[in-house]
């Protein structure tokens, strides 16, 4: 069957969607849909909003004084905006720009830590979770031998992948990630690239990048952003080869940004 | 030559150079034979190799700025289609030989007088040419329909040429070298608008992104 025949979930769904730094408006009225299995592509210029989006999607927006937000945001039908946050955060996974391991933790802890506070304390559901977490971060064979040394000791592209791990963990139904390879070598991003394909099959993925060639390689769907507005959601195959509007068109073939 | 295209617009201008060498082979081909002027023909040689050598210039520089740009949209779309043009183009300019080289042969031997047909198939096939050239530059995607429009006349064009010279040879054999010459040629031409029709559904595809060949099939991914 084709696949545009295959009927899927609406995982995340955005409804009017504004966000606010103060009386600076840096989100405009966005409405989309990511279903099941996809990965989401999040393009445009420094300041065009992306990641003030994505930050909306687990509430850590408003984290910021000032900062505020309207319109709806629905996680498996739920609106978000009507939950408490922190169970959100729990639910939502992010990895950011940076590795971020937590200091002082070990391996074996850091992907355990999301399902503690969560109240998972047995330690044989534990070990089985954090196992299968990493393998699917495609880290498990590196770290296998040393889960009790600190999370830190790990070089940047095996942090990233920790992070992604940790993610994972709790088994989120959507996984946040803002610029994860931006700060890795090109053979670490590689990794992290051919990862988000395995992970697709269990997480929905929300992906904000600067590279263009890494949106194009590795999203099923690419939204491109222009100060604040949604100009263009679509088939990432259709985006980069044939752009509906003019402004992603000069966008994605360097006109301007 | 190959390191003066370092852009698409660079990409482009060669693409119009060896463009503008298939239409003057054209020209002086066709011209020496409808003008029984035999020392037009000396150039096609020389133009031939000069459209050779920029038909692997072109090649390498497409696989070049690919590697380099990485291209996306409008830019990638020109890239591929310019490396398809490339060797539309440098076909053309091998049936321009052959109807050159045929025409050595032709023209001594026993005349034809050439029919209305062969002269406004001549004209309809270098008209497309420069046509499907012309919309290439400007990046015209109306005037390439036109092109396509016109492949209809000249196919016609050919049918009808090759039916004289078959009736032409049944009632005077005397006739039999030169008509099946006439028939090659005609053949030529009708690959030249082939060819232009391929370039102008190139054009369309650099302007609008849509894949016009054989009535538009869609193909999915």
């Amino acid at each position: 069957m084709p696949n545009s025949q295959v009927q899927k979930n609406t995982i995340l769904e955005v409804k009017e969607l504004n966000a606010w730094f103060g009386d600076f408006h840096a989100v405009k009225n966005i409405n989309l849909k990511v279903e099941q299995n996809d990965i989401l592509a999040l393009i445009g210029p420094s300041g065009c909003g992306k990641s003030t989006f994505i930050r909306t999607i687990n509430r850590l927006h408003e984290e910021v004084p000032g900062a505020r937000v309207t319109g709806e945001v629905r996680l498996l039908g739920q609106d978000i905006y009507k939950m408490d946050p922190v169970k959100i955060r729990r639910q939502v996974g992010m990895v950011f720009q940076k590795p971020n391991p937590f200091p002082g933790l070990s391996i074996f802890e850091n992907v355990a830590v999301g399902l503690k506070l969560s109240g998972i304390q047995r330690k044989s559901i534990l070990t089985e979770i954090v196992e299968k977490s990493l393998k699917q971060a495609a880290l498990w064979n590196e770290v296998k031998d040393k889960l009790n040394e600190p999370g830190t000791s790990l070089s940047g592209g095996q942090q990233q992948r920790l992070c992604i791990a940790r993610a994972l963990a709790v088994t989120p139904p959507i996984l946040l990630m803002d610029e994860p390879t931006s700060a890795l070598d090109p053979i670490s991003t590689a990794r992290i690239e051919d990862l988000l394909q395995d992970l697709k099959k269990y997480v929905t993925i929300v992906i904000v990048t600067h590279n263009m060639q890494q949106a194009s390689r590795v999203s099923t769907k690419t939204a491109f952003f222009l100060s604040g507005e949604l100009i263009e959601f679509g088939d990432t195959s259709q985006v980069f080869t044939k752009p509906n509007k003019q402004k992603t068109e000069e966008y994605i073939t360097g006109r301007f940004g | 030559m190959d390191s003066e295209i370092n852009t698409l617009q660079q990409l482009k201008h060669q693409i119009s150079i060896m463009g503008g060498y298939v239409e003057k082979a054209l020209e002086e081909a066709t011209y020496a034979l409808i003008a029984r002027k035999v020392e037009h023909l000396d150039n096609i040689d020389k133009i031939e190799e000069k459209i050779n050598e920029i038909h692997v210039v072109i090649d390498a520089a497409c696989f070049k700025l690919l590697a380099k740009l990485s291209p996306f949209a409008s830019d990638l779309r020109l890239i591929l289609a310019c490396f398809k043009m490339n060797n539309d183009l440098e076909r053309m300019g091998d049936h321009a030989r052959n109807i050159s080289l045929g025409t050595r042969m032709y023209l001594s031997r026993k005349e034809i007088p050439l029919e209305k047909d062969f002269l406004q198939m001549t004209n309809e096939a270098r008209w497309m040419v420069k046509a499907a050239l012309d919309a290439f530059v400007t990046k015209d995607a109306e005037k390439a329909q036109k092109v396509l429009e016109h492949d209809d006349v000249v196919d016609q064009l050919k049918d009808r040429l090759t039916q004289q010279m078959k009736d032409l040879i049944k009632k005077d054999p005397d006739f039999v070298e030169s008509g099946i010459d006439l028939i090659l040629f005609s053949r030529n031409l009708e690959r030249i608008g082939d060819l232009a029709t391929n370039i102008a559904e190139d054009v369309i595809f650099i302007a609008s992104g849509d894949d016009v060949r054989h009535g538009g099939i869609a193909v999915d991914g």
